[in-house]
């Protein structure tokens, strides 16, 4: 039985890609990874509709900031009590900004630990199937076509006009 | 001017008469509640809740009268639609300023340094020269704002006697250009004037009441706090209006959804300038600055309502527009601008109220709701006026067109 | 706005990463030497005291924290550019906003450096780490200078990760157009990036988050420097505007160096079409904005001193313009508000050499403001009997000039070893290629 390879196609013109990529959602093809230099919203609607998780992780950092930051100021004040100019051992007023500078910080901090580890970065070498051109002016799409398929999965991206068609080791 | 043709029926809404009518009633109640509150000798009461009104409406039309100058100046798109709502606002401006010649007869129930002059202040705070200064910058101002929306208006109706169809008309006769040219001449002058003399409105009308106090921060705060209400203003305008066809087909959610955005961003701006400033006075701790704010945030009758107007402004409105879908769902917005409105008319109040009213019971009743019907009353009979008479849509803003025919943009965050 | 084509896009901005030449080597060893002797000088006052910086009372502050309010300052503005105008949508941000996230970072770095440089004990700083130790001491959360310390070193970790974020997808560009060494090592630093569509997906949500973060950071940053004066109760200090109107002065002083590293470094690298002249034309007008800012609240305080009618502050307002360092406020007044009026005219704000000079002037005018608020105003306060007055001497002039040459040497480092452009974000301004649009354009 002929093993399952996944196939890597370059295309030069961003159409020619958008429009071989909804082909292929329609035929339903596992489609493994689209490579691009630039973010293109497009493929981002195609391939990932649901939003990221990113937000969810940016939120839990801010509020564990915003908490963290204010739960030490009391721990703080609450052992060593001293008192200047007139203000109470627990003054919320100027601490508003401590919550705040809490909030942010560990909010950018989750935020961007979480697009490195959801991007299933970092990595020694990068991606199956990339091509150094896709960092600078070149498309890819790589899939992963069944053995059935894999004739008519061909055909589709010779005739959608990718510049080049190889397969990839794994 | 001389043109006087009415713009075509499909630019302009359909307002019915009965609106026209509560306006105008709401207006003469209001009226007839301040006159009975005098004559019965609730002087200082009516005349409180006067100024309250009138700082309040007037920093409302002027702020909304911003936007449409902030959008010539940055040469934004996204607005466009939205900019002859926002010059509406610029019909109120001439009655505001007679409303505000109105408060001369109040002075002596209003400002204390009349009836007690304080000697060092005493050359800049007399009578005479205060209503002088101020009438002299609202003139300015009221004259820089009418002059902007005549153009505009102007530009629309030289426009819309041009054969083509205007809404995709690329090439520009030459007194389009000039009707264009002197938008964006006014604009910045507009946005300058706005900053002076409302610090000037602020600092005279406003901090003058208590005379011992002062604050560098007053002015800004009140004028970027009128910004905020006037786009609060204008996006329940947009809302109401979106009934006329014309605005459903340019204002989409993606204009409310920025508009929102831009709502949010001045709510988190006037509860940061209320901050720095409530920050600066607590810390540094000086009497002659905390007086003024413990009265209104530590002392009865005044603590509850303080709390209530951070509530509306700030925090209520910062949690709801935190969420994106919300900034287009109509009936949310809708409560939330009317929470928004309420809570800056009772701030303005807390700043004017306090200094001036003894008395152990917040002066908020009937005759205060009722005066401020009229107010609204009257700048909702001006607007619609006003919105009967021109095309609801800056037809000849050459941004305008240019937006109505550009593709939709793929690339933004 | 950007006049490049998609496929040259890496060539263009890539080639000023090659091999540098000798003028350039020279430049950096002149400031290496720079930096050497301000360390050294700094060294001695260590060693000796800070005593020798000149502080004595009434002015304990000096041009150190002159130095450390105008460099984070500057900080402000990178932020500007690549975050609030990210949110605004507005294009012409896209060319400049590597290397003002880039002098951010660094003007921050320099900024801290006067935190440590202006202590009388700087071998104790970490007390103001808020940790559990056996001195049985914390810091005192109320303290301006803890926000400071809090702030300033949330700004430094908030924009060197936006700026690395914005550079991992260009770094992988170097990566794949290198080898050897230099791939090892800008393979590390691009942590393996390939452009997915899952990490484009990830990586956008990511930066739309961490604009809209950055952008109230920046409001708050120099609003808790501001608050270091104004908590006091000086007078001069203590003023309920200090906050958006330090703001303000921080993102005009950040244009202007924006504007003063852009310009030459867009002719040197042959960058004219990246960054245009109608994006340093945009920054001009900002400068306007900021400048009328300025001036709204030089007249407001003015007019507010008189106003309050206390005695002692109405005498450092009039000090402030009439007195000892008299010269300087008007000199600041000019470089600040009246100087950047002059981009009202277009020939003015499409002229290189006047946006040059009037960057130049507004940076000292900006720096003047900080030396006359900050020293100005404790040089003459409550008891007449303490009045006195102060320069910087040698020793403050030597540590600030060191300072300088580093903020120089690692923007010049930066130029030549990472990309100086947001490639990633230029591409997608300028549009990728469509066979359709090639279709039509075929002859």
């Amino acid at each position: 039985m002929p093993r399952e390879q996944s196939v890597i196609a370059v295309f030069a013109y961003v159409d020619d890609m958008l429009t071989c990529l909804r082909h292929l959602r329609e035929r339903n093809c596992d489609i493994r990874a689209v490579f691009s230099p630039m973010r293109l919203r497009e493929v981002q609607e195609i391939m990932t509709p649901r939003p990221s998780t990113v937000r969810l992780f940016t939120l839990l950092g801010g509020i564990l900031g915003g908490l963290g930051f204010v739960a030490l100021a009391v721990y703080a004040h609450l052992s060593f009590k001293l008192i200047t100019s007139g203000k109470p051992v627990l003054a919320w007023i100027p601490w508003v900004i401590v919550c705040f500078e809490g909030t942010i910080l560990l909010a950018v901090s989750f935020s961007v630990i979480a697009w490195i580890v959801n991007g299933r970065l970092p990595r020694v070498r990068p991606a199956a199937g990339y091509d150094p051109r896709f960092s600078d002016n070149r498309f890819g799409i790589l899939v992963l076509p069944s053995a059935a398929q894999r004739e008519e999965i061909v055909r589709l991206l010779q005739s959608a006009g990718a510049e080049e068609i190889r397969d990839v080791a794994d | 001017m001389s043109q006087t043709s009415a713009p075509p029926a499909s630019l302009v809404p359909r307002i019915p008469v009965i609106w026209i009518a509560i306006a105008l009633l709401l207006c003469v109640a209001g009226g007839v509640a301040f006159v009975t509150a005098i004559l019965m000798g609730e002087s200082l009461r009516a005349w409180q809740a006067y100024l309250v009104n009138f700082v309040f409406w007037t920093g409302m039309a002027f702020g909304a009268v911003l936007f449409s100058a902030v959008l010539n100046v940055t040469g934004a798109l996204w607005g466009r639609p939205l900019k002859r709502l926002a010059e509406a606002f610029a019909a109120y401006l001439p009655v505001a300023f007679i409303l505000f010649w109105l408060l001369y007869f109040g002075r002596e129930d209003l400002f204390p340094w009349i009836r007690e002059p304080v000697p060092e202040k005493g050359a800049w705070l007399s009578a005479g020269f205060m209503f002088a200064r101020n009438g002299a910058g609202l003139s300015l101002l009221i004259g820089l704002s009418v002059a902007l929306t005549y153009f505009s208006v102007k530009g629309d109706r030289l426009a819309l006697q041009a054969p083509a169809d205007v809404t995709c008309a690329t090439g520009d006769p030459a007194v389009l250009q000039a009707t264009w040219s002197m938008q964006k001449i006014l604009s910045p002058p507009l946005i300058i004037a706005f900053a002076f003399v409302l610090s000037l409105l602020a600092f005279d009308l406003i901090m003058s009441l208590d005379p011992h106090w002062y604050s560098t921060l007053f002015g800004g705060y009140y004028f970027i706090g009128s910004f905020y209400t006037g786009l609060v203003a204008l996006y329940l305008l947009a809302l109401a209006s979106l009934k006329a066809p014309v605005l459903r087909d340019h204002v989409h959610p993606r204009q409310l959804h920025d508009l929102g955005k831009l709502v949010m961003a001045f709510c988190l701006f006037t509860g940061y300038l209320f901050y720095t400033q409530f920050l600066v006075i607590w810390y540094g701790n000086l009497p002659e600055e905390t007086r003024f704010v413990i009265l209104r945030v530590k002392s009865t009758p005044w603590e509850p309502l303080a709390w209530a107007i951070l509530f509306m402004i700030f925090l209520m409105p910062f949690l709801t527009l935190l969420s994106r879908k919300i900034k287009v769902k109509r009936i949310p917005m809708i409560l939330l601008s009317l929470l928004i409105l309420s809570g800056m008319w009772l701030e303005r109040f807390i700043l004017i109220a306090p200094s001036i009213w003894k008395r152990e019971t917040i002066p908020i009743g009937l005759l205060e709701i009722i005066m401020s019907a009229g107010f609204f009353g009257l700048v909702a009979f001006c607007l619609m006026f006003f919105l009967k008479k021109v095309p609801l849509v800056s037809v000849s803003d050459p941004r305008f067109r240019e937006l109505a025919e550009k593709k939709e943009e793929r690339l933004e965050p | 706005m950007i006049n490049l084509r998609f496929g040259d896009v890496n060539r263009e901005i890539l080639g000023a990463l090659s091999a540098p030449g000798r003028l350039y080597w020279t430049v950096v060893g002149l400031l290496t030497l720079g930096v050497v002797y301000g360390a050294l000088v700094w060294g001695y006052q260590v060693l000796t005291g800070v005593g020798v910086a000149g502080h004595r009372p009434p002015v304990m502050w000096g041009s150190y924290l002159v130095n450390f309010v105008f460099w984070v300052g500057i900080a402000h503005s990178g932020t500007l550019v690549s975050a609030i105008l990210f949110l605004f949508r507005a294009r012409w941000r896209t060319g400049i906003s590597r290397a003002a996230e880039a002098m951010t970072v660094f003007a921050v770095m320099i900024a801290t450096l006067f935190v440590l440089i202006h202590l009388g004990r700087p071998w104790v700083v970490y007390w103001v780490i808020p940790y559990p130790n056996q001195r049985y001491l914390w810091p005192d959360f109320q303290s301006p200078l803890v926000f400071d310390f809090l702030a300033v070193n949330t700004y430094f970790v908030v924009s060197l990760l936006f700026w690395y974020t914005g550079l991992v997808p260009d770094l992988a560009s170097v990566r794949d157009r290198t080898s050897g060494i230099r791939q090892k090592i800008y393979g590390l630093f691009s942590l393996g990036w390939s452009g997915t569509h899952r990490q484009w997906h990830h990586y956008g949500a990511s930066y739309l988050l961490l604009a809209a973060l950055a952008t109230p950071l920046v409001i708050s940053v120099h609003s808790v420097v501001s608050w270091d004066f104004a908590l006091s109760v000086i007078p001069g200090y203590h003023s309920t505007i200090f906050a958006p109107y330090f703001v303000a002065g921080a993102i005009h002083s950040g244009l202007a160096m924006v504007l003063t590293l852009l310009v030459p470094l867009r002719r040197i690298f042959h960058f004219e079409n990246i960054i245009t002249k109608d994006t340093l034309e945009m920054i001009a007008k900002t400068s306007i904005v900021m400048a009328l800012i300025v001036g709204y609240a030089y007249i407001v305080e003015y007019f507010i001193a008189w106003y309050g009618g206390n005695r002692v502050e109405r005498q450092t307002f009039i000090f402030r313009a009439l007195g000892y360092y008299a010269p300087f406020f008007w000199i600041m007044c000019f470089c600040n508000v009246v100087a950047p009026l002059f981009f009202f005219w277009k020939r003015v704000r499409r002229s290189l050499a006047c946006l040059l000079v009037i960057a130049i002037l507004i940076n000292i005018g900006m720096w003047l403001e900080r030396f006359v608020i900050i020293i100005g105003s404790i040089s003459q306060d409550f008891l007449p009997y303490q009045w006195g007055y102060y320069w910087p001497n040698w020793v403050e002039i030597s540590i600030g000039f060191g300072t300088a040459c580093l903020f120089f040497l690692w923007f010049l480092l930066f130029a030549k070893f990472v990309p100086s452009v947001a490639m990633a974000e230029v591409k997608e301004e300028v549009g990728a290629p469509m066979r359709a649009e090639e279709a039509g354009r075929a002859p």
